[in-house]
């Protein structure tokens, strides 16, 4: 059994299909890219799954067997599937090890020296520990990205969703963020991917899924799908140099 | 001991010496009322300044506190000490049911549903006349007495004393709050409502949770207020407390524990004063709260980090002092 299953996830807003019997699957452990022009539904796709702000019009997500359609936001993020945001987002008035201990279960003790231990040690492997209590509002864009991955991996995820995760960066800030993410997936945690720059995604992905207008354009091997004609045509213009 | 905590309890400490230096009745009843305004407005803060959430029915659940202390020590014969647990049961229970509608509310609605629900009160107050007096209000109410002391004897000393243990109480719990998990999830909430959910915080019960921690402070400020004044009226939900406490949260700084205790007392004493100046007294507080906000957005409480941080400027840019920069 697959750690997710998607099948048919649908959504409109009025005439609008934002999403069309969208499915898949993803194993523990594996990375998932997905790409597609801009409003093909990839964002709303991350919405649906985690029900922010609203969940599908049909459809039905199963985690780890269970499905998510009773399930409120919040039950979806303790259940495993935790997301981060396409822009830089923070709880800009809480200093940033307040951030990570916000983002803790309850069972992790935030309000303890223990829970402050842990929180300084993942930090730490994000190198944010130096910043720890300066108010998370102030620190740099990268830093900021990095803090809101730390704040997902707090809540212990068996899934996380990634949504352009280098928008906005260098290209050695690009480069960490891959050796990042990888760490992340290194301790067996599944990651499902959105981004635009394909480099990252081939570098990253086991899988991936090309969107167009709400629907599966193509899905495979990262290095067939960006050869793939109808990719080509739809989204990436000529074939991705790097494949 | 820091420098903060010396200054806190000098302050403590005057207000605790105040009754010692001064038995005067008019001083000793504007000290009370100004002290338990505090107490009503730093748990104001809580909802709206910690919590961001617009709920305008907090003076409703100081009013409903004091009623139902005075119905209950009164007509139905509980004794005076509970009143304080009575009124802070009340507003709680209130608190909870005009939140259920508010849950997945934001902004303005927040304000016309909280509001309603003060409005909603005060009807049912007016048109139950045998319960709650009707329009001329619930008097007569007990006074509190423990083991047989009044705490109105010696010019109100005990009521002055209770308030000033429960101001203290307040700032006590409002300060744990804030370095809290729960303080942290409402201030995550107020930060980021989408954020803060798929991070695992569950929006309905953190600020139902959030009204209801809320609603202690008015609930226990109205049940003393109540037996102190002996009456609860239907003024208590009408507009003149609400902008008079909505005016000492500004003025003092929203979302800081100091700043609605500070802007309560300070409030208090600038509409004694200017007594002499008739209803205008009103006119210049209005302009003096408009003067202070346009220069310090974050009230009274944000003066020293708005002092600083001008000293700070000024330093850079005096090329006497040769920090500027080489223009």
């Amino acid at each position: 059994m697959a750690l997710l299953e998607v099948d048919g996830l649908t959504k409109s807003f009025g005439a609008l299909v934002a999403l069309r019997g969208v499915s898949f699957s993803l194993e523990a452990g594996e990375v998932l890219g997905l790409a597609g022009p801009n409003g093909s539904g990839k964002s709303t796709l991350f919405n649906m799954l985690t029900k922010i702000p609203t969940g599908p019009d049909a459809g039905d997500v199963r985690l780890d067997g269970q499905s998510l359609k009773n399930m409120r936001a919040h039950q979806i993020a303790r259940a495993g599937m935790v997301r981060i945001f396409q822009t830089e987002t923070d709880f800009g008035d809480l200093s940033v090890v307040e951030n990570i201990l916000v983002s803790m279960p309850s069972d992790s003790k935030p309000g303890t020296k223990a829970g402050r231990d842990a929180a300084m040690a993942l930090l730490s492997e994000f190198d944010l520990d130096g910043m720890a209590d300066q108010a998370s509002g102030q620190i740099g864009v990268f830093d900021r990205k990095k803090l809101m991955i730390a704040t997902a991996l707090a809540r212990q995820p068996k899934i996380l969703l990634l949504d352009e995760p280098a928008a906005g960066l260098s290209k050695p800030e690009v480069a960490a963020m891959i050796e990042l993410i990888r760490q992340i997936n290194a301790k067996g945690i599944a990651i499902v991917v959105i981004e635009h720059v394909i480099p990252l995604l081939l570098a990253l992905s086991e899988k991936l899924i090309v969107l167009n207008f709400g629907e599966v354009l193509a899905r495979g091997a990262p290095r067939d799908v960006v050869r793939d004609p109808a990719v080509v045509e739809a989204y990436l213009g000529s074939v991705a140099e790097d494949a | 001991m820091t420098r903060k905590s010396l200054i806190i309890c000098v302050f403590f400490a005057i207000l605790a010496l105040l009754p010692v230096v001064s038995d005067d009745s008019y001083i000793r009843h504007v000290s009370i009322v100004a002290l338990l305004y505090a107490i009503v407005v730093s748990g104001w803060n809580v909802s709206l300044g910690f919590g961001g959430v617009f709920n305008f029915a907090h003076l409703a659940f100081f009013a409903i506190a004091a009623y139902a202390t005075g119905i209950l020590t009164k007509t139905y014969g509980f004794p005076s000490w509970m009143g304080v647990p009575i009124g802070i049961i009340a507003a709680v229970i209130a608190s909870l049911i005009v939140c259920l509608p508010v849950l997945r509310l934001k902004g303005i609605y927040v304000i016309l549903v909280t509001f309603g629900f003060g409005q909603l009160c005060l009807q049912f107050v007016l048109n139950q006349r045998s319960l709650t007096g009707g329009n001329f209000g619930f008097v007569q109410i007990p006074p509190l007495r423990v083991f047989g002391y009044s705490f109105r004897s010696d010019q109100a000393m005990g009521y002055y004393y209770l308030a000033l243990v429960g101001l203290i109480l307040t700032v006590v719990l409002i300060n744990w709050f804030r370095s809290s998990p729960f303080g942290w999830r409402v201030a995550a909430l107020r930060e980021n409502e989408d954020y803060a959910v798929s991070r695992g915080i569950a929006l309905a019960r953190v600020r139902l949770a959030t009204f209801a921690f809320s609603a202690i402070f008015p609930g226990a400020a109205g049940a003393i207020y109540a037996q102190y004044v002996r009456a609860a009226s239907p003024d208590m939900f009408g507009f003149s407390f609400l902008t008079i406490a909505l005016s000492m949260l500004l003025l003092g700084g929203v979302a800081t524990v100091w700043g609605p205790v500070v802007g309560a007392l300070v409030f208090a004493i600038l509409t004694e004063v200017m007594t002499p100046l008739g209803p205008g007294r009103y006119l210049v507080t209005a302009v003096l709260i408009v003067a202070i906000l346009r220069f310090f957005p974050k009230g009274l409480a944000g003066i020293p980090d708005g002092l600083a941080t001008w000293r700070a400027r000024s330093r850079k840019i005096d090329p006497a002092k040769g920090h500027g920069p080489n223009v």
